[in-house]
């Protein structure tokens, strides 16, 4: 009975170390940011997060994010912080500009889904379906202009597709409709030609028409290019 | 010093302010390609436009320079007809330098009796371009542009 | 940026003919911000995002029951705007206004139209 009462006692020692080697240990941990506005936001923010707990801030990732938002990695001993306790000093730290940081919980859409009254109005008021021509992409050497046309999507694209073309970019909650995710065109053949002409040259809804500042060899370079861009997860 | 300085440039920002309202209406900046990829219709010659040129061609009155980007006046009008066959049918705002690049589009009918629109808008700080398009439901689209010194940026 | 949110107002002239061409003047107390900030300005693109964006994106117009313009519109137009259009005096009825923002939020306006002698 002794040896079975001393058994049970030793395992539940065990168990407990067990879990706790586990659960404990070194983690990384990510958090979307709000309120990160000046240059000299994000050494605040480092600087005080550290000051205030055992952490240390890995990354801060700006503009090349899933979300759109700003993210900051932080390493950290989970057996002596939590997540929570982390959350919260965030929320207490100040920006240079007087506000306070916080980490943002909102849903990836943020703008609320079309209502009844606006669908039947635009309807009636907005861009009408367009014919699209057939078109030849003029450019041989697919490389090289993918090479140019990336250097385009940087300064003109991303903003709003996102650096990896996901359709998150920064500036994409702007707008009603999001901004596409750009993988769909990956590898397709010369069909999607023309279609991807008239959109960049002619813009619809959001998408501005950018006939108007880049060049035909340009708007092929960045085609070219998109063609290129590959789903991430893939 | 500071108060000097800051008079003037006042003043200057003032006059210009006032300028902006009678300097020619016309496209400043050139088009990147000369057929605009078959879409947007611009004059041939500035100083001689005919008459299609004349009534498609938008007319942006924006002062030069802007002193504060988060409350930019815009007024695009044209001297085209609003009949039921032959009408306007929206004016694009934008500035391609800007982090928004797409301003508004304002759609309008021929109940709107003339082609007019006048609002505000953000621009970013610096020099840039804001073009308009305005689309007839005959002729396609036609582009104008501006180019505006913005004192204080309002992205 | 505006603290509060007005309900829309519009300005027309009381002199208005039958046929003729009026101004319509619509003000509407509305924040709007890009929600973006420059933290890095030496890596393009240039702004990133900073807070959540507030827009109006959609104003209607309607003359009688007639949807007659529509403004589709991003975070890059002002705070409280003044939105100055205009329509051709083609009946006595309302003329009205329906605002919608990002959020989906709703505010409307009308004034009723009568010829002057």
């Amino acid at each position: 009975m002794k040896k079975i009462f001393s058994f049970i006692i030793l395992s539940f020692f065990f168990l407990i170390m067990g879990s706790h080697a586990v659960f404990a240990g070194t983690i990384e941990e990510e958090f979307k940011i709000e309120g990160l506005i000046s240059p000299a936001s994000p050494k605040a923010l480092k600087s005080a997060l550290e000051k205030e707990l055992e952490v240390k801030v890995i990354d801060l990732n700006l503009k090349n994010t899933k979300t759109g938002w700003p993210v900051l990695t932080v390493q950290f001993d989970s057996g002596a912080v939590s997540r929570e306790k982390i959350e919260n000093v965030i929320g207490e730290i100040e920006d240079p500009a007087g506000h306070k940081y916080k980490v943002h919980h909102g849903p990836l859409l943020a703008n609320a889904p079309i209502l009844d009254e606006e669908e039947e109005a635009i309807a009636i008021l907005g861009d009408t379906a367009e014919v699209f021509p057939n078109m030849k992409n003029p450019i041989t050497d697919k490389a090289a202009s993918a090479s140019r046309g990336g250097k385009l999507f940087v300064n003109n694209c991303a903003k709003c597709h996102g650096l990896s073309g996901n359709g998150y970019g920064t500036v994409a909650h702007s707008f009603t409709t999001w901004p596409r995710q750009l993988w769909v065109w990956n590898n397709t053949g010369e069909e999607t030609d023309g279609y991807l002409f008239w959109f960049i040259t002619n813009g619809r809804s959001d998408m501005p028409p950018f006939g108007l500042i880049l060049s035909e060899n340009n708007r092929w370079d960045l085609i070219n290019y998109i063609k290129t861009i590959k789903n991430p997860g893939e | 010093m500071v108060i000097k300085e800051d008079f003037s440039r006042r003043k200057f920002i003032r006059y210009s302010v006032i300028g902006g309202a009678v300097v020619p209406l016309l496209s400043g900046v050139p088009y990147e390609n000369e057929v605009y990829g078959g879409v947007f219709n611009a004059p041939k010659d500035l100083e001689n436009l005919t008459e299609i040129e004349r009534i498609h061609l938008p007319k942006v009155i924006m002062p030069p320079v802007v002193e504060d980007g988060t409350q930019a006046s815009i007024v695009v009008s044209l001297d085209h007809p609003m009949e039921e066959d032959h009408y306007i049918k929206s004016i694009q705002i934008l500035n391609f330098a800007d982090p928004v690049v797409i301003k508004g589009k304002f759609y309008m009918t021929p109940v709107n009796g003339e082609a007019f629109i006048s609002t505000q808008i953000r621009l970013a700080g610096g020099e840039g371009t804001v073009w308009v398009v305005a689309e007839c439901n005959k002729h396609g689209k036609w582009a104008a542009n501006r180019t505006v010194n913005v004192a204080a940026g309002g992205c | 940026m505006a603290k509060t949110i007005r309900d829309p107002r519009i300005r027309i002239s009381r002199r208005i003919k039958k046929d003729k061409v009026f101004k319509v003047k619509v003000k509407f107390d509305h924040p709007s911000f890009t929600g973006l900030g420059i933290v890095d300005a030496e890596t393009k693109p240039v702004f990133s995002r900073a807070i959540p964006v507030s827009f109006i994106r959609n104003m209607f117009v309607y003359f009688g029951d007639q949807l007659v313009s529509r403004f589709r519109m991003s975070s890059a137009i002002a705070d409280d705007p003044l939105f100055t259009f205009k329509l051709k005096a083609i009946q006595e009825a309302p003329v009205k206004v329906v605002f919608v923002d990002n959020q989906g939020k709703k505010w409307e306006a009308s004034k009723k139209i009568k010829f002057s002698n």
